[in-house]
């Protein structure tokens, strides 16, 4: 039984709609892993590591609270990482993470250890394809692939402080690092998520550590933008890697844009705390100027901790502001298993009341 | 940068210790190494050298960094010359006896494995001069009672990342309540989604936005421990 067709249909249609042109509404998704499995009652280590539990119980929530877009959502951080070895940290009630304290690579000697791996054996990759495979078969649509972008895949095995050294003061230790880390992992695991979902229409990217003042942005366009920009080469020119934030502290806040447009091709995406800094307006002009659609993120934090009457103001003004003429979408960074489902609701409500074209 | 045609040598003192500052904040390791033996050579403290020409150098980087002039990595970079500073002076401030400005035991809390910041801010502490236990990541209550008997500071740092994670902060310092040490050490709290209001909330002593605010915040209650 396909028991979420309908509504998923429906919302990825609405997506494609807003990203085209006007649709009947602006269409919403958030990322809501910590507050499934909260829901659901089970714990964390069992939700990050059954397909079933991950995909239907995410499922559930995106339809009881009416998100448009369902994706496969999970620790899309930790996969690779964890399949070459890196020392992970479980909790019963919070996502895993890589363990930055104990970096895989400690040094060159280290690099073999940075190889393809058995994609059928090793870590939870076999569990990600059943994820998505269940997903097809529920929603009737097909899957956004998803993978760990390189330099935040280089920080989880190496480290924060460490690759940022070896790229200033050891670039060619740190250029071999990048280059195994894509040749021999990422590619070959996009390659073989294509191979299983071959009609899927995007491959996204996570990549928050290359986000700004972690990095400045020269790192970024001499060290990040390449790396995403080989494997669009290796993969497909579908492949993007949205989700850097930090221009708002820019004297020039459209410099980290440009490089963002680099790496998406298609969309720009802007988050608070950018949004709430900058005014979604500067999105708005940015994204018409260079004829592309805009997504805006309401932060997490925001969704967390304000009321709901603030939450419904904030996606109002965004969605006034950033829906005029159509081309947008609304996205809610994150729902944490702590953030009141009021305020989920509220946000909700708010797309729905004011984010409907007549 | 130190270029070739700098003779130290014939320096005065303070412009020793301003190139001195200069080159921790670019980065520039060696030379700040070769700066602090000049002033040693001449007869400066260790601990002037230290205040007078790294801290200083380091409280520029501090603001910098707060204003949006400096990005993580040229504070690393600064704080890495810091270091080759700090290894000349280490043994020489405990020969001496020199007092410290103060100790402070910082780490993120459970279920948070969000570093960065927090490690900025050990930086920049032992950048001010304060010795810093940094517990790393994920610490439950026993691992920050632990380091607190163990090193006995005069402050604890805590740092989240995550609304989901920052209440824990409540549940340590109910430990040290119910310890009885609460009243004994500086409580300062940091990361994105806390502000004051939560710091207050929760009775810690300080919320510190930036890792300049953590130095300026501890180092006022220095003072005040100081002076009672
Ligand atoms: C005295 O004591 C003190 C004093 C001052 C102190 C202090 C202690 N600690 C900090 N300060 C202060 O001084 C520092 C220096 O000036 C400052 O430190 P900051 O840490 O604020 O600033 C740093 C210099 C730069 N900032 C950062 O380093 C954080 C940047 C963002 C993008 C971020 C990153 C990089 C990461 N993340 Co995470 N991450 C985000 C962050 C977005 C954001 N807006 O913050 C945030 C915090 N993450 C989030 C989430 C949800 C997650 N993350 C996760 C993982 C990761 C990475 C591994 C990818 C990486 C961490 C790498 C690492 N080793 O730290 C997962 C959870 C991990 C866990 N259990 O902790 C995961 C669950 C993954 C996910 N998105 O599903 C969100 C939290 C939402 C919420 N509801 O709370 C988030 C706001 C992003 C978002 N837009 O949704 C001050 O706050």
């Amino acid at each position: 039984m396909q028991k979420y067709l309908t509504t998923f249909q429906e919302g990825a249609q609405r997506y494609a709609a807003a990203m085209s042109g006007i649709p009947d509404r602006v269409p919403v998704y958030a990322q809501i892993h910590q507050l499934a499995f909260k829901e659901m009652g089970v714990n964390a280590r069992d939700f990050y590591s059954q397909a079933r539990l991950m995909t239907l119980g995410a499922l559930e929530i995106y339809q009881k609270y009416g998100l448009d877009l369902a994706i496969v959502d999970y620790d899309v951080y930790n996969v690779e990482a964890e399949a070459l070895g890196q020392t992970m940290i479980w909790h019963d009630d919070g996502t895993p993470d890589t363990d930055p304290t104990k970096p895989l690579i400690t040094g060159p000697e280290d690099l073999p250890k940075i190889k393809t791996p058995d994609f059928e054996n090793d870590g939870r990759f076999a569990m990600i394809i059943e994820a998505h495979e269940l997903y097809r078969r529920e929603t009737g649509v097909e899957p956004v692939l998803q993978f760990c972008a390189p330099f935040s895949f280089a920080v989880n095995i190496r480290g924060f402080e460490n690759l940022v050294m070896d790229m200033l003061m050891e670039p060619d230790f740190a250029r071999h690092l990048f280059d195994r880390i894509i040749e021999e992992v990422l590619a070959p695991w996009i390659l073989y998520q294509k191979k299983h979902f071959p009609n899927a229409a995007s491959v996204s990217g996570s990549d928050a550590t290359a986000s700004v003042p972690l990095l400045n942005l020269k790192m970024i366009k001499e060290w990040v933008v390449p790396g995403i920009q080989r494997l669009r080469e290796l993969c497909g020119p579908e492949l993007s890697v949205p989700n850097w934030i930090g221009e708002h502290i820019l004297r020039k806040p459209e410099e980290l844009l440009d490089l963002k447009l680099e790496v998406t091709g298609s969309f720009i995406e802007g988050q608070d705390p950018d949004v709430e800094n900058l005014g979604p307006a500067f999105y708005k002009t940015y994204a018409q100027r260079h004829d592309v659609p805009l997504v805006l993120g309401v932060g997490a934090e925001f969704l967390a901790l304000a009321t709901p009457e603030a939450i419904e103001r904030r996606v109002k003004h965004y969605i006034e502001v950033g829906g005029e003429n159509g081309r947008f979408a609304l996205y809610l960074c994150n729902i944490g298993g702590n953030t009141p489902v009021e305020n989920l609701k509220a946000a909700i409500t708010a797309v729905r009341t004011y984010g409907v074209y007549t | 940068m130190s270029d070739d045609e700098i003779n130290l040598q014939e320096m005065p003192i303070a412009e020793i210790l301003e190139l001195m500052g200069e080159d921790l904040y670019d980065g520039y390791a060696e030379e700040v190494v070769e700066e602090v033996n000049e002033c040693l050579s001449r007869g400066m403290t260790p601990y002037d050298v230290l205040t007078n020409g790294l801290v200083a150098g380091m409280d520029v980087v501090g603001v910098d960094f707060r204003d949006g002039i400096l990005f993580v990595p040229e504070v690393l970079m600064a704080a890495r010359a810091m270091k080759a500073g700090m290894s000349i002076l280490r043994p020489l401030l405990a020969e001496t006896g020199a007092q410290k400005v103060g100790t402070m035991v910082i780490g993120t809390v459970k279920g948070d494995i969000h570093d960065i910041g927090k490690n900025l801010v050990s930086m920049m502490m032992e950048g001010a001069g304060f010795e810093v236990i940094n517990l790393g990541i994920n610490n439950d209550v026993e691992s920050f009672l632990g380091a607190i008997e163990e090193h006995n500071p005069d402050i604890l740092g805590m740092s989240a990342l995550l609304t989901t994670t920052m209440p824990y902060m409540r549940v340590v310092i109910n430990a040290l309540k119910e310890k009885g040490i609460r009243n004994e050490i500086v409580v300062l709290v940091g990361g994105a989604p806390l502000n004051d209001a939560f710091a207050e909330d929760i009775e810690a002593d300080a919320y510190c936005r930036d890792a300049a605010v953590a130095v300026e915040t501890a180092k006022k209650f220095m003072q005040i421990r100081q002076s009672v």
